[in-house]
């Protein structure tokens, strides 16, 4: 008998915590960091009534890069406007570089998927890869529905 | 990432994944369909029968010395559960104010009100790692680099040692990352009292 072993699935954050994701068998596990600690949280599979996957994307990001965007653009302009050309040109890239991940996000929409499980759900979240999401949904359907089939005949004779 | 505390009914019921609207069973299908709000925005499920709770079988100690998990039968028990004594694997482990419950008796605090959600804890020695790292750098003029370097390096270190414990494979990374952060900013202070050092020795 062995010790589960965890399989990292995914990192993303949101604007207070980072999270990470983590397949164990017969389980998804879902630590957050918050505050110099780790919470952690199991969905397990037999309790598992539905799995879901749609594109969202993370408003808070694109908000705040815009907001720093912003302020470097003002500051270009301020310098502009009293003649010290160079410095503005400066942050004016400054001010796109800042501004190139709110973009990729608005371009590129997050794929999530959602457990609904019998105490909790849980959302994991897939950035700029589509195809990973995809992959995890199918993956995830498939360990679901494979440890509630070898619970049922349990329950059939109990 | 939203997880979210179960109803004191210990049933968290469906909703739609984009606008969080409560649906009934019925309303959801498995494959495409679109989200019930104004917007109408796509996503795809799977629905699933969970089967019913099954009355955790007891084993007797095998020759190999290790007792399996009332559950799941393939993993080895960790600990017994405080309120009615089951053996249980770190799957179904679940510590709740000290205490360690298995998923039915937690269930069942849960339903008579007697406790909300429950999660583990354990501090995260990478975010302290980079913590130390970072306050070693800022305050090098002050020496602090020769403390808080090595220390951010045996921080990052510990995550390293109890993730490998764990069994964790991958997200790894930022515990390396932390431990050459803390190599650089112990060898900047060294080299940055090297050269002060020099300095008043050369002018001596």
């Amino acid at each position: 008998m062995a010790e589960p072993q965890r399989v990292h699935i995914s990192n993303f954050a949101d604007i207070a915590s980072r999270y990470r994701a983590f397949l164990v068998p017969g389980a998804v596990e879902i630590q957050e960091r918050a505050s110099f600690e780790i919470i952690h949280r199991r969905i397990l599979f037999d309790e598992v009534h539905a799995i879901t996957l749609h594109r969202a994307r993370q408003w808070w990001g694109v908000i705040v890069s815009f907001l720093f965007a912003a302020c470097f653009l003002s500051l270009a302009l301020a310098l502009g406007s009293s003649g010290e050309s160079m410095a503005a040109w400066g942050f004016v890239i400054v001010a796109f570089l800042i501004a190139l991940p709110g973009l990729l996000v608005l371009a590129l929409p997050a794929q999530v998927i959602t457990l609904y499980g019998q105490r909790a759900r849980a959302r994991v979240v897939f950035h700029f890869r589509p195809s990973k999401a995809r992959e995890w949904f199918a993956r995830l359907s498939r360990e679901i529905e494979h440890a509630q089939t070898q619970q049922r005949p349990v329950d059939a004779t109990s | 990432m939203e997880t979210l505390s179960p109803t004191p009914a210990g049933n968290v019921p469906l909703s739609c994944p984009i606008c969080t609207r409560p649906m009934e069973r019925s309303e959801f299908d498995s494959g495409p369909q679109l989200c019930p709000c104004p917007r109408s925005r796509r996503f795809e499920a799977v629905l699933f029968r969970p089967p019913g709770p099954a009355a955790p079988v007891v084993r007797q100690i095998g020759f190999e010395g290790g007792q399996p998990c009332a559950r799941h039968e393939g993993n080895a028990a960790s600990a017994n559960c405080e309120r009615c004594g089951v053996f249980m694997c770190s799957l179904c482990e679940v510590e709740v104010d000290g205490q360690k419950l298995c998923p039915d008796c937690f269930d069942r605090r849960t339903a008579g009100g007697e406790q909300g959600a429950a999660h583990g804890r354990r501090r995260d020695w990478t975010a302290v790692a980079y913590l130390s790292a970072f306050c070693g750098l800022f305050f090098s003029c002050f020496g602090a680099g020769l403390l808080l370097g090595p220390l951010a390096i045996y921080f990052a270190l510990r995550s390293l040692r109890e993730k490998r414990a764990r069994g964790e494979q991958g997200g790894t990374s930022s515990d390396y990352l932390a431990v050459a952060f803390g190599v650089l900013v112990t060898l900047g202070s060294l080299g940055g009292i090297a050269v002060i050092v020099i300095g008043v020795l050369s002018d001596g």
